[in-house]
């Protein structure tokens, strides 16, 4: 009976309504609406409070952030060494296998501006760099520890990545030692946590292998770390496995990432999986014959 | 025009504690929730229609800044701004056991709301969406009444005052 009420408490009454509705409105509609611009705008808008507000929590971990740097640099440093050793005959064993030189990543570094999304979880974050500064949708997102997601929102001088921990997100990835191939989603009940489904029961994985990006993704970059295994049962349907992971890259402590450029569609618009591990000889741009070139190319498709 | 400048500035710190140090507090389990903790501060001082106007601008961009189900906390916060405002005209707002009270009930409100939105897996998920409520409740109330007692003592006087016609007012 709002007309009954004195028209002070009218006025609210009317006002709380219309918000009611109009939040109703949205809940029912408001996936259809085309909201980028206006998180462009709001990021735009916060982001040099959120520079403030990151760089007070910079100031106040970074000596123990240091610390734990320099432990890093020297682990890091005699890893490097070994590493240089084996990379100088890995190229010549790829030769002679007849496999394609190792593309590295080209990382660019961004800062990592604001979280967003869910409770307890973030599911976006606000990146420091945009189209200016040469981010596409679909690039990769990581830390050096490993993947956090991917760009799903540009403008000019910021952009936002949606992050593994968005239950619409779904990586395509493989056990690293066996190559055992399965999708990584994050799942947020009954409690949190990343799985790696669809492997089949047969497939044989261990707790404490690590699970990187598959070289089947058409989203990322092959080989990018994306968790360890920390628990395996079988799913509801009993046909497959449900893998738990442990996130390699912390989600809770993201202040600086990399982007990468993903995988680019091909010109024709047609997405196809390329295997980087396929012989040049199967592809007929080396000495093969005809009719491999032609399967290959079949096979592609 | 005060109104306005100090309710940008209120939102604005929620919004951007929300993003920044109080995201990666969740993602260690320590939810603290801020709209719901600057909706009832706001709504104990300015009564319910400015209360369900700032439930609704915060929820709104905390909405859009999550990208899905946009209009969920916009509908919880207006109708708990509206609730805390009308409420306050008939308890004595400067009582912290008052405040206290408020925050608690408004929380887990909040939460149980929002936790509908994520709750899939059945009766599994039950047990662990009511220990995000309580840890919720439990976090947000006592700094809540904290974080309210420190603004009145920066402004040196009664922020919030008494209900009209009780006994303290």
């Amino acid at each position: 009976m709002p007309s009954m009420l004195p028209p002070a408490e009218r006025r609210s009454v009317v006002l709380v309504t219309v918000y009611a509705a109009l939040s109703l409105v949205l809940l029912l509609v408001g996936e259809r609406i085309p909201a980028a611009g206006l998180r462009g705008v709001g990021a735009w808008l916060f982001a040099p409070f959120d520079r403030v507000a990151g760089a007070g929590d910079r100031l106040f971990t970074s000596w123990a952030e240091n610390t734990q740097l320099h432990a890093r640099v020297a682990r890091l440093e005699v890893e490097n060494a070994r590493l240089r050793l084996m990379a100088a005959e890995s190229p010549r064993l790829r030769e002679q296998l007849g496999l394609p030189a190792w593309q590295g990543l080209s990382l660019r570094p961004v800062e990592v501006l604001a979280l967003a999304g869910g409770d307890p979880l973030p599911n976006a974050v606000t990146l420091s760099a945009g189209a200016n500064d040469g981010v596409r949708i679909g690039d990769a997102v990581l830390t050096s520890d490993g993947l956090i997601g991917r760009v799903s929102e540009v403008w000019p001088g910021l952009s936002r990545a949606t992050l593994i921990t968005d239950p619409n997100q779904a990586v395509a990835c493989e056990v690293e030692t066996t190559g055992v191939h399965g999708i990584l989603r994050f799942v947020p009940t009954p409690r949190p946590r990343l799985v790696f489904s669809a492997v089949a029961l047969a497939d044989t994985v261990r707790v404490g292998e690590r699970v990187v990006t598959s070289d089947l993704s058409l989203r990322y970059p092959r080989g990018v770390p994306v968790g360890r295994v920390a628990r395996i049962a079988t799913d509801a349907t009993g046909l497959m496995q449900e893998i738990e992971l442990v996130p390699a890259a912390r989600i809770a402590r993201l202040r600086h990432a990399f982007v990468a450029p993903g995988p680019r569609p091909p010109a024709d618009g047609i997405p196809r999986p390329r295997l980087e591990f396929e012989p040049d000889r199967l592809t007929g741009s080396r000495a093969g014959g005809r009719a491999a070139g032609g399967d290959s190319a079949r096979r592609a498709r | 025009m005060r109104v306005l400048g100090v309710f940008l500035f209120t939102a604005l710190v929620a919004l951007v504690l929300r993003s920044t140090m109080l995201a990666g507090l969740a993602a260690r389990g320590v939810v603290v929730d801020v709209l719901v903790l600057a909706t009832v501060a706001w709504s104990l001082r300015q009564r319910e229609s400015w209360g369900a106007t700032f439930g609704f601008v915060l929820g709104l961009a905390a909405d859009l800044d999550a990208a899905h189900w946009i209009g969920r906390h916009a509908l919880a916060l207006t109708l708990l701004g509206y609730g805390v405002g009308r409420l306050s005209n008939t308890l004595v707002r400067d009582s912290p056991l008052t405040q206290l009270l408020l925050l608690v009930l408004a929380t887990a409100l909040h939460q149980v709301w929002a936790s509908a939105f994520d709750a899939s897996g059945g009766l599994a998920a039950v047990g662990w969406l009511a220990g995000r409520v309580a840890l919720a409740t439990v976090t947000t109330a006592p700094l809540g009444v904290v974080v309210l007692l420190v603004t009145q003592l920066f402004t040196r006087r009664r922020r919030y005052g008494n209900a009209p016609g009780s006994s303290a007012a």
